[in-house]
């Protein structure tokens, strides 16, 4: 999957951490290759614990240690390799070139410092700048992320605000210095949804402004439908299908794929019926040989078992089409190919 | 079924955090025996000399190794009194000072706060704001007062210390008791008729059980201190008793010339303190990991 | 409190008499000093006296008023007591932090030992032990009295020893939870240095635990400096209120006591303020 296209960003390949756990090793990430490209938005999709998370950590070299380590792999940031970057390099690159949305709005922000000291830090961090300034360039940043009356809000402290007008901060704060890419680490799970059909509307019109590329990580095919390109589906730490958006919702190739999106719930249906997966996902610390979905997948043949199976690409992807390109680990598309 | 029985037997041994707790701390077991328990109860069978009576020759001989014999181990005080003898025998002032203050301070506060606990209201607000001004007076000062008027005695130290723990006990339980409260089966041995009493003995305290015991073994390093402290000032038993306090308090002046009258007994209250602080900090990740922040 | 000052306003009349005191002398005693009236009574004129912070004429120092003698002295204490707290924070607040940053690691076992070490060690043999080497033996500092910088430092050292454990071990267990936090991820995340997002970003959320602490023990701090002034000879409250308790002044110890009751309450107020100054949701409320 390795493009030399120059408007790759971000270019993975084979990208393998580890989680050092009591019960053993854990190959949270083992494996896992793609582009992002300039200005698209590429959704990570997988059930927790699939590695999604620890995949978009390890990008930024962020990951819990000592317990967790990259052990193999590259990550090329404009062709530049980020896993051999000094951790001084890496904070100068944090922020300026990646940034990172996480999860909870309610502990993201440190709640003795005002939102606009915290939005202004950012920016100290491209060298120091008068209060004032610092002042107005917070404002600005949270006008951006269409915070009402940001005169007043840039100081107030992150208890005075709500769930979703603290995830619009740190939306400034991760888009603030104009990052080449976002990270968004399922940024509206906790978040009610008008308020979260807000922020997905909010985060793709700073991306039309900014030119940045997003990588949206979610459990959430809904979502993947309104906000991404391009999909990578995640499972056991591996990237079992990726393609366009479009051809992955028409054909599902993986039967993972097709469990995941026969289970998001249709909006023209009334009664919503969950297509729930027979099983559970394998113990991190002690998985299947061959392929990882084995044991759960209804299609499951023998050869299944014996190897992990290589990416086919699927009948619909164009010929040589590199942005139509769809592939899934799955031997059913063996003879197909 | 022997295999299923295996089987729950290895998870469960899986669930629990292993190494944690780490092992029991047998250095300090061993030092808290040999320095507190055993000359607490035989210090005659291991005392050289006689504690209170000086040899006038002998005074103010060094240890042994600084110019000193192993006739006086530890050497002499200024009226030639064997300091290895002397501190064999006040350790059974700072075990009995303390056994008995926790005990007794102990017993006041947990059913002041096994009361406060369980009824609330009126009685748990005038219990709790006892509490809260029992912590905010520098009892120690009016344990002085006390100590004075009533003349240093063992019962004067004890009635301090009492005062001083109970508080602590009464805030503890209290919290305990509060939640335990709240558990289905007081609810049900109250339907089934059981009177307040029995509730509180039979169903609340064995909860309480473990806490107390942590509380108290980090006490006993609290107390020994205490007694020690008072007995420097002069408040505690009267002279010749060797209490350790009072042994260093007599070789504070003498600090220059004769370093080890007040060195010695100061080192055994440090190391028994010392190993009743890791005792208690490895019965306390052990028996409840709730009271870490203590 | 009033209940238990009554208790020491009433203690028996012997307490305050040498003990070759004739019953003749008791007598003359307890008349000047109205004990022969009912006991409500002078409880209720000891309270009225108490309110105005009148505890009436010392006994040992005849002629001066009880209250004039303890504020004569209190601000030797309170130096004391003060630089003793601020040596205990200086101390395990770095050592409480870099145990967190480095757990399991050789800093955080040098901690633990350092913890455990300071809650063993009784304040007044480490006193003595301080000037037996620092004061007598390498001739430092002076031995005793006060008047300089030097002579605080023995006695400061003595005195805010024994809190280090204490306040380290919360500082320590408070950062472990805060540099597990979102907040910290994200500061991490903004590119900030780890320099920052420990001793600024964590150590500011941190602080708030060994600052509740700080409010507990004052009063034990406060309490324990009559210990140290003893042996350091420090001229303040607590060498007073021992020549008081040996003088049986019982208007200076009940002066004493009431000025520390009162250093407490004024003293939990101001970390209520600090508090505030921390932690900005606590302003709200």
């Amino acid at each position: 999957m390795t493009h030399s296209d120059s408007d790759v960003v971000l270019a993975v390949e084979n990208l393998q951490t580890h989680l050092y756990t009591k019960r053993g090793l854990v190959r949270a990430v083992d494996g896992v290759s793609f582009d992002l490209r300039s200005g698209e938005t590429l959704g990570i999709v997988g059930e927790s614990g699939s590695g999604k998370s620890m995949t978009a950590l390890s990008l930024v070299r962020l990951i819990p240690r000592p317990a967790a380590r990259i052990v193999g792999g590259s990550v090329r940031l404009d062709g530049e390799e980020i896993l051999e970057k000094s951790e001084a390099e890496m904070r100068a690159i944090r922020g300026e070139q990646i940034a990172m949305i996480l999860q909870d709005p309610q502990s993201s922000l440190n709640p003795v410092f005002t939102v606009g000291d915290q939005i202004a830090e950012t920016f100290q961090l491209q060298g120091k700048q008068p209060r004032g300034r610092m002042r107005e360039r917070a404002i600005a940043a949270l006008r951006e992320v269409q915070v009402a009356d940001p005169e007043n809000r840039v100081s107030n402290f992150p208890h005075e605000m709500s769930g979703g007008m603290k995830q619009r901060v740190v939306g400034a704060i991760a888009v603030a210095r104009r990052p080449r890419v976002l990270i968004a680490d399922e940024p509206t799970t906790s978040l009610d949804v008008t308020i979260q059909a807000q922020y997905l509307r909010l985060l793709r019109s700073i991306q039309q402004q900014t030119g940045t590329s997003i990588i949206f990580i979610t459990h959430d095919f809904g979502i993947v439908a309104k906000m991404c390109d391009r999909v990578a589906v995640m499972y056991a730490g591996r990237i079992v299908e990726y393609g366009p958006v479009h051809s992955i919702f028409a054909t599902p190739s993986h039967p993972y794929t097709q469990a995941l999106i026969a289970s998001v719930p249709s909006p023209d249906t009334k009664v919503e019926r969950l297509e729930s997966i027979e099983g559970q996902p394998p113990v991190p610390w002690d998985l299947p040989k061959g392929c990882r979905f084995a044991p759960r997948c209804p299609f499951v043949m023998d050869r299944c078992r014996a190897d992990y199976p290589p990416m086919f690409a699927t009948q619909s992807a164009g010929d040589g089409d590199a942005e139509a390109e769809h592939a899934a680990a799955c031997r059913l598309l063996e003879g197909e190919s | 079924m022997p295999s299923s029985i295996r089987e729950s037997g290895s998870s469960s041994r899986d669930v629990r955090p292993r190494g944690r707790s780490g092992r029991a701390p047998f250095v300090s077991i061993a030092i808290l025996f040999f320095f507190l328990v055993l000359p607490s109860l035989v210090p005659d069978l291991m005392a050289p000399h006689d504690p209170l009576q000086g040899v006038f020759a002998d005074r103010l001989r060094p240890p042994v190794f600084f110019g000193g014999t192993w006739e006086y181990p530890l050497g002499t005080d200024q009226l030639g009194r064997d300091i290895l003898s002397r501190i064999i025998h006040g350790a059974s002032v700072s075990l009995s000072v303390s056994l008995t203050g926790i005990f007794l301070g102990g017993l006041v506060g947990t059913t002041l706060g096994m009361i406060a606990g369980y009824f609330g209201g009126a009685v748990d607000a005038i219990i709790m704001r006892l509490v809260e001004v029992t912590m905010s007076i520098p009892l120690i000062l009016l344990g002085l007062v006390l100590a004075l008027s009533l003349g240093s005695s063992f019962q004067s130290i004890i009635i301090v210390i009492v005062l001083v723990l109970w508080a602590y006990y009464a805030r503890q339980i209290r919290g305990e008791v509060l939640t335990i409260r709240e558990r289905v089966f007081i609810d049900r041995a109250r339907v089934a008729g059981a009177s307040h009493l029995r509730i509180l003995i039979r169903h609340i305290f064995p909860n309480i059980v473990n806490t107390l015991i942590v509380l108290a073994t980090l006490q006993v390093a609290v107390v020994i201190i205490m007694e020690a402290t008072l007995s420097f000032l002069g408040l505690g038993l009267p002279r010749p008793f060797p209490a350790w306090g009072l042994m260093v308090a007599d070789g504070r002046t003498l600090i220059v010339r004769a370093w080890w009258i007040a060195f010695f007994p100061g080192l055994s209250i440090m190391l028994v303190v010392l190993a009743l602080n890791v005792l208690g900090d490895w019965l306390r990740d052990r028996l409840d990991p709730k009271l870490r922040q203590l | 409190m009033a209940f238990l000052l009554s208790f020491v306003a009433g203690s028996p009349v012997e307490a305050l008499l040498p003990a070759d005191a004739t019953a003749e002398d008791a007598e003359r005693l307890t008349e000047t000093l109205g004990l022969d009236e009912p006991l409500h009574v002078q409880y209720a004129r000891f309270l009225q006296r108490a309110v105005r912070g009148d505890f009436g004429e010392s006994i040992k120092w005849r002629g001066q008023s009880a209250m004039g003698i303890v504020f004569e002295r209190l601000p030797m204490t309170l130096q004391l007591a003060l630089t003793a707290l601020t040596f205990s924070i200086v101390v395990a607040v770095p050592i409480g932090v870099l145990s967190a940053v480095h757990k399991d690691g050789y800093f955080d076992r040098f901690g633990k030992v350092i913890a455990l070490l300071g809650q063993s060690l009784p304040p007044f043999w480490l006193g003595i032990m301080l000037i037996w080497f620092l004061g007598v033996g390498l001739g430092w500092l002076p031995v005793a009295g006060a008047g300089s910088w030097r002579h605080i430092v023995m006695p400061a050292i003595a005195l805010g020893w024994y809190q280090v454990a204490a306040i380290m071990r919360l500082t320590r267990s408070a950062m472990l939870d805060v540099l597990d936090s979102e907040y910290i991820k994200l500061a991490r995340m903004k590119g900030v240095s780890e320099r920052s997002v420990i001793w600024k970003h964590a150590l500011r959320n941190a602080l708030i635990v060994p600052l509740t602490y700080l409010g507990i023990i004052l009063g034990a701090v406060i309490t324990r400096t009559v210990v140290v002034e003893v042996v350091f000879g420090w001229p303040g409250t607590g060498t007073l209120v021992m020549e008081a308790v040996l003088g049986r002044d019982l208007p200076v110890v009940n002066a004493v006591l009431i000025i520390f009751a009162a250093i407490f309450v004024v003293a939990n107020f101001l970390v209520d303020i600090l508090y505030a100054v921390i932690d900005p949701r606590i302003r709200l409320q």
